[in-house]
Parts: structure tokens; C-alpha cells; sequence
């Protein structure tokens, strides 16, 4: 849990269940990130990454009806180019596939280890995929 | 389709009772075989007819060329006959002529004429001449004139009636002289005056026409006749004369130079009889060569009798062969129409089956899809709960003292292992079984990274068989394997000490043995004793352990020779296939 406060980046945190967004931001936190925001729908998360600008977006897939986490990646990193880390419970291949087809900085399934999430942040960040 | 099956059935059973149905859509075998058998028989019986009508005019012909022959012989011999016959008459008509009758008559020697003459008669018995009167006044056998009237015979009467200078052949009579059968050749005697003088006469015996006939090759029921030409019978071989005339034997169409054939009634009877007719010369006679009819036609008969039963009988036995031919092959369409039947049936059986083989496995697929979806669904929720669980954990422990969070973060750290194994789980395929080597290489990478083993210097060695396990020892052996390591990684390398931890999940025996070990620095090197979970047995992590394994039926050995090992000995799970 060594935090290395220079290149941490800001992130924003989307999850519809506030139980796990309140743990993810913990963790983010304790890791040195700022967090910029949190989100628990589509058009939220694309609405505060429009307005906040951050570095990563942590995103799940399912939230709730309607349009899911990936549909809302591919929004913010096609119009903004911001970063992706998948946090997510769907592992099936198809949703795999559609979450690598966004060239996302890491795909963690939970349970996530604090470690893993870290290991993801510290990456150097990827070019993004317009 | 049960309608269709109704008509074609109706079609079926309708066939042998209308033939005539089946003719004309198409030749079926069985009309074949009607029909070959028609025509055979047809041909046969044609043919056999075509050969006894060409039989019976062979036959006829035959008869036709034999009787004239006959025919012919007995006129050329007949002829000769009265030739010669005449011409001795006429030489001694010329002498008593020109000696004047009754010169000639009373002229010692006269019968020794005429019996010189008689001589170069062979045929001729007796030549005998009679007067006007009707008195015989020289006879060639005898001297003495016998004293005899022959006034009365039909040859008398016609020459003392009629002036002619023909001979006459006289009626079949017998001999008043001698009593032989005889036929008389006679002249007219004239006087100078040309009244009449009397008749000389030449008898013929009947002996010498019997010999001759007998002499030819006459088949059974033939005759032979000789008529005058207004039809009375002089001679008939065989001697059998119911009548004396016979007039149709002479009327009609009758061979002047050879013999003409016909067919006329039997004189004796009126059956038909083949008959062969010839003039004889100008001398008035007939010649009839016959043969009766039936008599002609017996071979003939008998052979149309015995080639008919031939035939007959072939008939009859190819239409036996016919019609249990026709049997047989009406039991095989029967046969074959319920082979098809049945076929059909069988079919639809099949179809009906397959149909509701197909429908229930779509239900059963449907239903696994049902449950897997559920199970799918069951593991990705108890996932989710034992995130939250942790990640309460989690949230309590950046609340407490540090010896409530090392406890608390060694609860997360037990549920974030239980949740990877339902996250393990749910990325397989089945929902029930996970690999063990990739199962066991994940959770220790996860350990590895979640204790920083990388900046360390701690290794990793793992290396397990790619076994399946169910979850319920996919679950007590993930909780096991993180214990073990977490307290590797906690307590054996103290203060930057380097090294090495090395997991094995393999099969000994019939068990499935897990080992686990590192080479650190074992109990000896911590104060703590306490927080080490083997041997002493008291940690929270030993407990676990003992327990898991107690639970599993298995057994548990720590060597404490240069580290820490551990082999954890299970009994096998059940291979699920």
C-alpha cells in the first residue's frame, strides 16, 4: 500500500453499488489518486468525465438497466480519450471481447485485489484510442 | 396423409378385383404373364388347327392320286378287255355275215371256230352264238349246240330291237350254259337283208375282273365299280350289291381321258366316299375307283385325336402353370404392398419418435440452459456479496488500531480467496469444476502480488496437474493454499530476506497430495511463535487449516527442516466426466 504521490493519476469511479464505490475510492485514495468523482449510471459517468477530465475512468460493466459500463467507456474514450480500467464481475467471453475492443489500460475481475488496482494505476498511460 | 393412405389402400384391394383396371394404366407382371399365356395358347392351338387342315388335304390328295390310278388301271384293263372281246366278235360277225347265217350255222365245224376263236380269248369263258329265234345254235365249249332259249336276255332284247354296229356289254348274269358269272360282249348279227339274224356273244367271266382287282393295292374300304352308262352296277369289288343301279355313279362330271375326283354317296349306304370316275372308251362304262370317307380320314382322325389330347393337355398345363404363376405374384404384390405398409408405418413412427426426441431435448436444453443461467447468475451475486463483505472489511480496517486492522485485512484477504473461486468459476466453462494448475497458478500470483513478492525477492514456484476440482474442494483448498501463503509471506521471510515458496498439487497413490512449502526461516527466526500457524497450533490460520483438512478426510504433515513444508494428503474427489 506504498503510495507514490508524483505520478498518480485522477480518477473517476463508477459503480452502481455505493458499498464498493465507497471501498474503490478508499483504496484510490490510499494509493494517492485523486478522485474527481464518482458515478453510478452511463450518463453520469460520461457527464462527470466531460465536466471533470480525469485521467482514468474506473468503470464496471453492469449498472443497472439500459446501457452498461462498456457503452459509456467507449463514449468517454472515443470523445474525451480518457483511460480506462474495467473493474467488473463479467468475465464471459463476448463481454471480454467488447471490453478489450477499447484497448482499456487493465480489465480486473472482482474480487479485486487493493494490489491489482494499484499495478493498473502506476502503468504508464496508453495512447488513446481515437 | 391418413387420407391419401385411405385411397391408395382402396386402389390396392380394388386390383384383383377389376383385371381390367390394371391393363390399360400399365402392364403390370401379372398381365404379362395372362397375356403371354393368351398368345401362346392362341399360337398353339392356330397352328395345330393350320397343321390339320394341311393333314386332311394331304390326306385327300393322296387318296385323290391313288383312287385315280386305280381308276386308271381298272379302265385301261377294262378297255382292252372289250376291245379284244370285240374284235373277235366282229371277225366272227363277218364271217357268219358273209357265209349267210344259216350257212354258217349249219355248217359242221362252226364250233370249232369259234372255239379257236374263244382261244385267243383268255378273259372270254365261252363264245356262243344265237339265233333270231332266241335259241344258242353253236357254242365253242361244245359241239352240241346246248338247247338252251337265251331270248330273253337284256343283251338279245337290245340287239333285236335296235340295229347297231357297236358291241353291247350286257348286264352281270349267270351262265345258263355253264352257271359261271359272266358278263356278255355281244354283235348284232345281220342277214344280207340287214333284218336281224341273231347275236353273237362273248361271256366274260366275273373270275377273271376278280383277279385283276384283287392283283391291285386297294386300301381298307375301298371299291372298285363298273357301271354302264345309265348306271347299272355290272361289277363291284368288293361283291356287295344291295342295288343294281347306282345312276349318280355315272351322272356328272366323269374322266374321259383320265379319272376326275369327286366326293358322292356310298351306293351300298349313302355315306361319303372319295371317288375316282373314268369313261372306258366309247363303250358306255364307267370306272369308279372309291373309298369311303371315314376310311380316308381314320389316320387322319387318329391323329387329330392324340395330337388334340397333346395339345390339350400342354394347355391345360401351362394354364396351371398360369394361374399359380398369377398366385404366386399376387402374394408377392401382397407381400410387397405390406412390406410398404409397414415401411411407411415404421417410418412415421421413426418421425414421430425423432419429433418428440427433438422436442424433448430442445425442453431439456432449454432447462440446462434455464439452470446454467441460474448457477451463472447464484455465483456472480454470492461474488458480488463477498466483494461488499470485503470491501466492509476493508472500509472498517482503515478505522482501527493496527493490530484490528492486520486481523480485519487477514478476514478480507479469506474473502477476497473465496470470491476468486467463484470468479474462477464463473470464467470456466461448466460452473461446477475449475483446472487445478490454473486455478492454483492465479490465486498464488494474486497472493504473490498482494504480498509485493516481486520487490521482495520472493519466487514462486508452482506446478500442479491439470486436474479437475469440484467447488467443494476448489473452495477448501483455495482457503488453504492462501493461509499457508499469506503466512509464508507474512512471517518467513522477516527483513528483506530472499527466497523461494513452491506449490504442488499432484495425485500419489490414489490421493490427491497438496504441498506447500518455502524455505525461509521457519519458526526459529520469530520471537512471535505465536503468529506462526504451525506447529504450536494456536493462530487463527492453523485452526483454519486443521479444520479444512479434517473436513476434506485428510491428513496434514509439517517438516520443519530449513523452512516450512507441508503435505496435505486428500482422499481423490469423485472424477465427474
Amino acid at each position: 500500500m506504498t503510495a507514490t504521490p508524483k505520478a498518480m493519476p485522477r480518477v473517476v469511479i463508477v459503480d452502481d453499488d455505493f458499498l464498493i464505490l465507497a471501498y474503490l475510492e478508499e483504496v484510490a485514495q490510499q494509493l494517492g489518486c485523486e478522485v474527481v468523482g464518482t458515478a453510478a449510471t452511463p450518463a453520469e459517468a460520461v457527464a462527470l468525465c466531460d465536466a471533470a477530465r480525469p485521467d482514468v475512468a474506473l468503470m464496471d460493466v453492469r449498472l443497472g438497466s439500459g446501457a452498461d459500463g462498456i457503452t459509456a467507456a467507449e463514449t468517454i474514450r472515443t470523445t474525451l480519450g480518457t483511460e480506462v480500467i474495467f473493474i467488473t464481475g463479467s468475465t464471459e467471453p463476448q463481454t471480454v471481447a467488447r471490453m478489450r475492443a477499447l484497448a482499456p489500460r487493465a480489465i480486473l475481475a472482482k474480487p479485486i485485489l487493493p494490489e491489482q488496482l494499484a499495478r493498473a494505476l502506476r502503468q504508464p498511460s496508453a495512447p488513446a484510442a481515437r | 396423409m391418413p387420407k391419401d393412405d385411405a385411397l391408395r389402400d382402396d386402389a390396392v384391394t380394388a386390383q384383383p378385383r377389376h383385371p381390367a383396371h390394371v391393363t390399360f394404366p400399365r402392364v403390370g407382371p401379372r398381365c404379362l404373364l395372362v397375356l403371354l399365356t393368351t398368345v401362346f395358347v392362341v399360337v398353339t392351338v392356330a397352328a395345330w388347327g393350320a397343321f390339320l387342315m394341311r393333314d386332311r388335304a394331304q390326306v385327300l390328295e393322296a387318296t385323290d392320286q391313288q383312287l385315280r390310278l386305280i381308276a386308271r388301271l381298272v379302265t385301261g384293263n377294262t378297255f382292252r378287255t372289250v376291245q379284244g372281246s370285240d374284235l373277235v366278235l366282229r371277225k366272227i360277225q363277218s364271217d357268219i355275215e358273209s357265209r349267210g347265217f344259216a350257212a354258217w350255222a349249219f355248217e359242221p365245224g362252226a364250233w370249232q371256230r369259234l372255239n379257236a376263236a374263244a382261244g385267243t380269248l383268255p378273259q372270254a369263258g365261252a363264245l356262243f352264238v344265237i339265233g333270231a329265234d332266241g335259241q344258242a345254235v353253236a357254242h365253242s365249249t361244245d359241239a352240241e349246240a346246248p338247247r338252251i332259249f337265251l331270248g330273253d336276255r337284256d343283251y338279245f332284247v337290245a340287239h333285236a330291237k335296235r340295229r347297231s354296229d357297236a358291241p353291247y356289254v350286257g348286264d352281270r348274269i349267270v351262265s345258263r350254259i355253264d352257271g359261271r358269272d359272266i358278263i356278255g360282249i355281244s354283235r348284232r348279227l345281220n342277214n344280207a337283208d340287214g333284218s336281224f339274224a341273231g347275236v353273237v356273244v362273248a361271256a366274260v367271266n366275273i373270275d377273271y375282273f376278280d383277279r385283276f382287282f384283287e392283283s391291285l393295292p386297294l386300301a381298307p374300304g375301298s371299291a372298285i365299280t363298273i357301271l354302264r352308262g345309265d348306271g347299272t352296277i355290272l361289277l363291284r369289288q368288293p361283291h356287295e350289291l344291295p342295288r343294281h343301279k347306282a345312276p349318280h355313279l355315272a351322272e356328272g362330271e366323269v374322266g374321259l381321258e383320265q379319272a376326275v375326283f369327286s366326293i358322292l354317296p356310298d351306293p351300298d349306304d349313302g355315306a361319303p366316299m372319295a371317288v375316282a370316275r373314268q369313261t372306258v372308251g366309247s363303250y358306255g362304262l364307267v370306272v369308279a375307283a372309291s373309298r369311303r370317307q371315314d376310311q380316308v380320314f381314320d389316320a387322319w382322325q387318329h391323329r387329330l385325336l392324340t395330337g388334340s389330347s397333346v395339345v390339350a393337355v400342354l394347355v391345360a398345363g401351362l394354364s396351371l402353370l398360369t394361374v399359380i404363376g398369377l398366385r404366386g405374384l399376387r402374394r408377392q404384390e401382397a407381400m410387397a404392398a405390406a412390406l410398404r405398409h409397414s415401411n411407411e408405418d415404421l417410418e412415421r413412427r421413426v418421425e414421430a419418435r425423432t419429433a418428440a426426441l427433438r422436442t424433448t431435448n430442445s425442453a431439456l436444453e432449454a432447462a440446462v440452459a434455464e439452470k446454467s443461467l441460474l448457477l451463472h447468475e447464484v455465483h456472480h451475486r454470492v461474488k458480488n456479496n463477498l466483494q461488499m463483505v470485503e470491501a466492509l472489511l476493508a472500509l472498517q480496517s482503515s478505522r482501527v488500531d493496527e493490530d484490528s486492522r492486520q486481523a480485519l485485512e487477514a478476514a478480507r484477504r479469506r474473502i477476497n480467496a473465496l470470491g476468486f473461486v467463484h470468479q474462477q468459476l464463473l470464467g470456466g466453462g461448466d460452473l461446477t469444476t475449475l483446472r487445478a494448475d490454473t486455478f492454483l497458478r492465479d490465486l498464488c500470483d494474486r497472493l504473490a502480488l498482494s504480498f509485493g513478492a516481486e520487490d521482495r525477492g520472493i519466487s514462486l514456484a508452482v506446478g500442479a496437474e491439470p486436474l479437475p476440482l469440484p467447488l467443494d474442494l476448489a473452495i477448501p483448498i483455495g482457503l488453504i493454499v492462501n493461509e499457508v501463503l499469506s503466512n509464508a509471506f507474512k512471517h518467513a521471510f522477516p527483513d528483506g530476506r530472499r527466497g523461494t515458496i513452491s506449490v504442488s498439487l499432484g495425485r500419489q497413490d490414489g490421493m490427491l497430495c497438496l504441498r506447500l512449502g518455502d524455505d525461509g526461516c521457519g519458526c526459529g527466526c520469530q520471537e512471535d511463535a505465536a503468529a506462526v500457524p504451525v506447529p504450536t497450533g494456536r493462530s487463527l490460520g492453523h485452526r483454519i487449516v486443521q479444520s479444512l483438512v479434517k473436513q476434506l478426510k485428510g491428513t496434514l504433515l509439517v517438516d520443519r527442516d530449513g523452512g516450512t513444508r507441508l503435505t496435505i494428503t486428500l482422499p481423490q474427489p469423485e472424477t465427474p466426466s
